[in-house]
């Protein structure tokens, strides 16, 4: 019965996107931190280098963090 | 004459469970970013007030008219939809000053369902629709979400555990300010439109509203907004400890996990057409945290505690709805019925408020 009443299309597609979007959030913002952490970690000991490839990578994950809170937000208003 | 009594009568008790429905759910938004320090409890609980202000807002579509699919709409009365409130919020506030989180949008329909198969039998009620719109997502929120969140924990603990823990911290409660006003502003563009749909459908059953013309009146929104807002404003004091300390001890990380789950389990549920409950989600995003980190973390006693209400939330708010809608006619089919209900409503909920405990948080606010 329960197989033939719901939705079931519906309910993979949020369990899927579900899934995703959140696992893809958390890599970005933990690449973020990351990136930060390290950044002033290096250039504290001089490593000017390794500091400007740890700021793009902070830069890069949390313009994606950023992107993701923007569609988020586009998608409420298009309800 | 009566039924424009009815109809005001309505339209407040409509408002005063929006006002509840802020009030209850506050936690659902708040109560991590306070547990962790991420924002102190007045910036908290003012930005998710703001933000639910302005969802109500974004989204004017009034996404779902209340038990649409459940109960024959067509067979709905003023009364019906009074009774159904009148359960809901009495259950809301029961649960509240037990500190346990319930979905309002399920005490909502149940008080409806309630109502609804006392005035017009059970062949008003349809069971199949009850199964697919509200007990099978009840299954699911929970789950999706202490799944997601418990996934996003346990990459972020590999991506940044041998980090430093001060920054580390930091960060995390920098991300917490955004993931959680995510969250508030997705409960505004949620559960403010239950409102709105609610006080339409009663303008519709009066006639105020034509039934080939159906459209928001803009009132109706701005009411809805700020009843939801004023009562996120004003808090859940004892549902915020019980979300944000007694289920699991978290950290920055895991708030940010939970939320972030949170936000997008009911943004991706709304988007594709299948409403989720905001409390069944946030509480299992809560609970999935706490769990990936290490499995004895989550206090088991309350995480049941919390299923219980859940379970008891539908047949709880369904017999109070029924009782109410029994009660109003024994004063007949005027106004009078809703009216005494209504008083001894505000005299139950001021006997409760007066008899609450005082949570530690709501008086250091």
């Amino acid at each position: 019965m329960i197989a033939t009443i719901v939705n079931w299309t519906a309910v993979g597609k949020v369990v899927l996107y579900s899934m995703v979007v959140t696992v893809g959030v958390s890599v970005a913002f933990g690449l973020a931190v990351r990136g930060t952490t390290r950044f002033a970690d290096v250039r504290r000991a001089g490593r000017a280098a390794a500091a400007t490839a740890y700021a793009a990578v902070a830069v890069a994950a949390f313009g994606a963090s950023l992107a993701a809170v923007g569609y988020g937000i586009y998608l409420m208003t298009q309800r | 004459m009566g039924g424009d009594a009815i109809l005001v009568i309505v339209v407040v008790t409509a408002l005063a469970f929006d006002f509840t429905n802020g009030f209850h759910d506050t936690a659902n938004v708040v109560a991590t970013s306070i547990s962790t320090r991420s924002l102190s409890p007045r910036i908290a609980v003012g930005l998710a007030s703001i933000l639910n202000f302005a969802g109500a807002f974004i989204s004017l579509k009034v996404a779902a008219t209340i038990a649409k699919g459940i109960v024959d709409t067509g067979a709905v009365t003023t009364t019906i939809v009074f009774a159904g409130l009148v359960g809901a919020i009495a259950w809301n506030v029961l649960t509240w000053y037990f500190g346990l989180p319930s979905s309002s949008s399920h005490a909502l329909i149940g008080g409806v369902v309630g109502a609804m198969f006392v005035a017009k039998g059970a062949g008003a009620v349809n069971g199949a629709g009850l199964l697919s719109s509200v007990i099978v997502p009840a299954l699911i929120a929970p789950v999706l979400a202490f799944c997601a969140a418990g996934a996003a924990i346990l990459i972020v603990y590999r991506i940044v555990g041998a980090m430093r823990p001060g920054p580390t911290t930091r960060g995390f409660r920098l991300g917490q300010v955004i993931s959680g006003n995510m969250l508030a502003l997705s409960h505004g563009t949620n559960d403010a439109q239950k409102t709105m749909g609610v006080i339409t459908l009663a303008l519709v059953a009066s006639g105020h509203i034509a039934k080939s013309h159906v459209q928001v009146p803009t009132w109706v929104v701005a009411s809805a907004a700020t009843a939801i807002a004023l009562g996120t404003y004003v808090g859940g004091w004892r549902i915020i400890k019980t979300m944000g300390m007694r289920i699991i001890k978290m950290d920055a990380a895991q708030g940010f996990s939970a939320q972030s789950a949170g936000a997008t389990v009911i943004l991706a549920s709304s988007h594709f057409g299948y409403p989720l409950s905001t409390t069944h989600v946030i509480s299992g995003g809560i609970m999935g945290a706490g769990a990936a980190k290490r499995l004895s973390a989550v206090r088991w006693g309350v995480a049941g505690n919390i299923a219980g209400a859940w379970v008891l939330t539908l047949p709880a708010a369904a017999a109070i709805g029924g009782a109410v809608w029994g009660i109003t006619r024994l004063f007949g089919t005027g106004a009078v019925g809703p009216l005494v209900v209504a008083m001894i409503l505000i005299a139950l909920v001021v006997f409760m408020f007066a008899r609450r405990p005082r949570v530690v948080a709501e008086a250091t606010r």
